[in-house]
Order: C-alpha cells, then structure tokens, then sequence
C-alpha cells in the first residue's frame, strides 16, 4: 500500500527553493542582529581615534574624552561599566595638564551619591563604577573639592540631567579650531578646571 | 472592400481613444483643484493664525518663564542640543552664536536666545497650547509641554529625562509653567523654581 508519493521534479524544485529562501532570510537575520548596535554612538567612538601610541586602556587613558560612550552597556568597555566618569584640569588653558587629586562629590535627586567618592588621578580622570552608584537618580549636582573639610574650590552651576560622561558636554578647549569646532563650541560648556588662566 | 471596415473602426477607435483623454484631462484638472484648494486652505489657516491666542513673548521673558526653562530643562544633556526637540538656548546651556575664539561664551543669555526659546515652546503645539491659554488651563488632557514634565509618574506623558515637576501648588516649577499657559503666571514661582540649591 502506498501512502504518500515522491514528489515529483517541480515539487524537489520548490522544496529546494524553499531552504534556500530560508537559509537566506536566516543569514540577513543573523547579519543584522550581529550588527545591532548603536551606529550614532559607533560613528561618535570611532571619530575619537585609537589610544595613544604606547598606552593600554587604564584609568588614566584618553583624558577629555567622554568615557561613557565605551563604558557602559553595548559599547567595547562594557565589562567596566561607569555610572559617571570625566576629566578635571588645572587651568582652563588648552592643552592644560590633568589636575590631580581633586574629591568630585556628586548629590543626586534623592539626595544619595556613590559608595565612595572618586578622586581624580594624574591624567585628570576619575569615575564611578556602575556597582557603586546603582540607584543613581537624577538631576545630579557635583562639586569639586581640593580637601573634603574645606568649602568647594568648584561648584557646577547647572544640572546634570542624564549625562553619565561629564566630558560630553565639556569638551576640551583648542587652541587653534577650525571654523566647525568654533560653531560646535556652542554645544560645549569647556573643559572642567579648577582655575582661570594659565 | 474589406478596407472600409478597418477605416471605420479606426476612426471610432480614434474617437474612444479622444473621449477617454478629455476625461483623463477633466479628472486631473479635478484633482488637481482639489488639492490646490485644500493647500491654500492649510496655508492660510497658518498664515492667518487661526490656532487662536498664545501667550505674549513679553510675558514669557518678563516674569522669568524663559529663565526657568533655560535652568530646568536647557541643559547641554537636555533640551539644550541642536537636534532635540523644544530647544532651549541659555547662559549654562546652548548658545546661539560662539564667540569667536571657540572658548565658551559664559555671558548672560540674550534676548535673542529667549526669543527663540520662546518659539521654541509656542510652536511646540500651538493649537494645543492657544486651546490650554483661552480655556485658562482648563484644557491640556494631551498638551506636551504641561504632560511631558510630569512623566507617567504624575499622571503625564512618558518623558526621557523621567519626572521633572509635580502637578501641586508646592512645586513652583509647575506654578511658573501652568500659570504662564493658564494666563496667570506668578514671577516669583518662576524665580523660586529657576533657583538650584546645593
């Protein structure tokens, strides 16, 4: 008794069809879930250039550059996660050096900040790891601290609303820009410093 | 003989074949109509502001509405971003020129950045916005600009930066917006509300 039928020529011919329809759309499908990232944050990543001839990712590496785009989710440090990071410099002065360690004390809305508060090293960096200030609420107000028993040397005048990378909004000042970064600099509130001049 | 059956088709083809072009012609110059009517329609709805009554600009400057938005919502992380929407220029936020020398312009925000912020906020929704004015806050069940701050929070809209005002006489964040798009703006709730405690 015979109780199905070999398909015929035109019927192999689709099946096949079919798993190769199916193995296409399986391919596209892996190729964009692959590729699924951020293409904004990507572009921004990429226009900050490779690490300085020499140096390894640290915690002193790439000053002024705004930290959170790698170190948080989805982006190459994502291991180390930051909940805020930034650099301080001595002066406002282009090409100052990174001002050594300064307290940056944050409050946040609920009036809660970090496990511990960071302090910057050589390079002018600090950060917070995710772990340390998981309930982070925001608006955020920061200031900055030579001694942690004196009054503030530098108190930020506005809000932090949702930035985690304090360099996002203060770029580093240039000494020579190109017309682009003059009109840019509209978007900038400067580098952080710790006094005027030189 | 078979010759004038053909000529005769040819010339009652030719006739169809013109019947049919002048209704084609009849049907675009119909549309066409239509839809010339209808753009002039919208263009003079616009032109001839009949969304109805805004608040003035003079009171969004003189009783510090601009102030508190340029302090609470223009952030460089905020609303303070070229490519956001409701776009708030302010002295810590966005500028509207650079200074020349692509160093931070820190002077105070001119009249032309309030200006524009003021546009900013009636041409976010205007027919909403004209709705919530004559109606003396009465209407503003999907109004943006009063919705988004709260969040879905307090009863609003979902807002990226989360909740930023309470619908209550206590937050004088709200009292200085509400009052303004009611027509009953208290300067003083504005400035309380544009004041950043440590």
């Amino acid at each position: 008794m015979r109780i199905g039928r070999r398909p015929g020529r035109s019927g192999r011919r689709g099946a096949a069809a079919l798993v190769f329809a199916g193995a296409v759309l399986s391919a596209i499908a892996a190729a964009m879930l692959g590729g699924c990232t951020d293409p904004v944050r990507d572009a921004e990543i990429e226009a900050l250039g490779p690490e300085e001839p020499g140096v390894s990712p640290n915690p002193e590496h790439r000053p002024g550059q705004p930290c959170l785009h790698c170190h948080s989710q989805g982006g190459p440090a994502e291991n180390k996660p930051f909940a805020i990071a930034g650099t301080v410099f001595e002066t406002d002065q282009p090409g100052s050096k990174g001002a050594d360690a300064i307290y940056v004390q944050f409050v946040d809305s609920a009036g809660g900040g970090p496990r511990e508060i960071p302090q910057t090293g050589p390079s002018g960096n600090f950060y917070i790891p995710l772990q340390d200030w998981p309930d982070l609420k925001y608006p955020v107000r920061v200031g900055l601290y030579q001694d942690l028993n004196a009054p503030p040397t530098v108190i930020m005048k506005s809000l932090i609303n949702r930035e985690g990378s304090c360099n996002f909004c203060h770029r580093p000042n240039l000494a020579d820009p190109t017309d682009f970064e003059i009109d840019d600099s509209r978007s900038s509130a400067g580098q952080i410093y710790m006094r005027s001049g030189s | 003989m078979s010759a004038r059956p053909v000529a005769g088709s040819a010339r009652a083809a030719e006739r169809s074949h013109a019947a049919r072009a002048r209704r084609r012609s009849l049907v675009v110059a119909l549309v066409a109509s239509l839809v010339a009517a209808a753009s002039a329609s919208c263009s003079l709805r616009t032109e001839s502001g009949e969304f109805g009554e805004l608040p003035d600009k003079a009171s969004f400057i003189d009783n510090k509405v601009s102030l508190f938005m340029e302090v609470r919502c223009g952030g460089l992380d905020c609303h303070g971003q070229v490519g956001r929407p409701l776009r708030i220029y302010g002295q810590t936020g966005l500028r509207l020129k650079a200074r020349e020398d692509g160093l931070r312009d820190n002077s105070p925000t001119t009249d032309d950045e309030r200006t524009e912020n003021y546009r900013s906020v009636v041409g976010l929704e205007p027919e909403a916005m004209a709705e919530c004015f004559e109606s003396k806050g009465e209407k503003f069940a999907t109004f943006q600009l009063l919705k988004k701050p709260l969040g879905v929070e307090n009863d609003g809209i979902r807002h990226k930066g989360g909740p930023v005002l309470r619908p209550t006489q206590s937050d004088p964040g709200w009292q200085c917006l509400y009052g303004w798009v009611s027509d009953n703006v208290d300067a003083a709730e504005c400035e309380r509300a544009s004041k950043i405690t440590p």
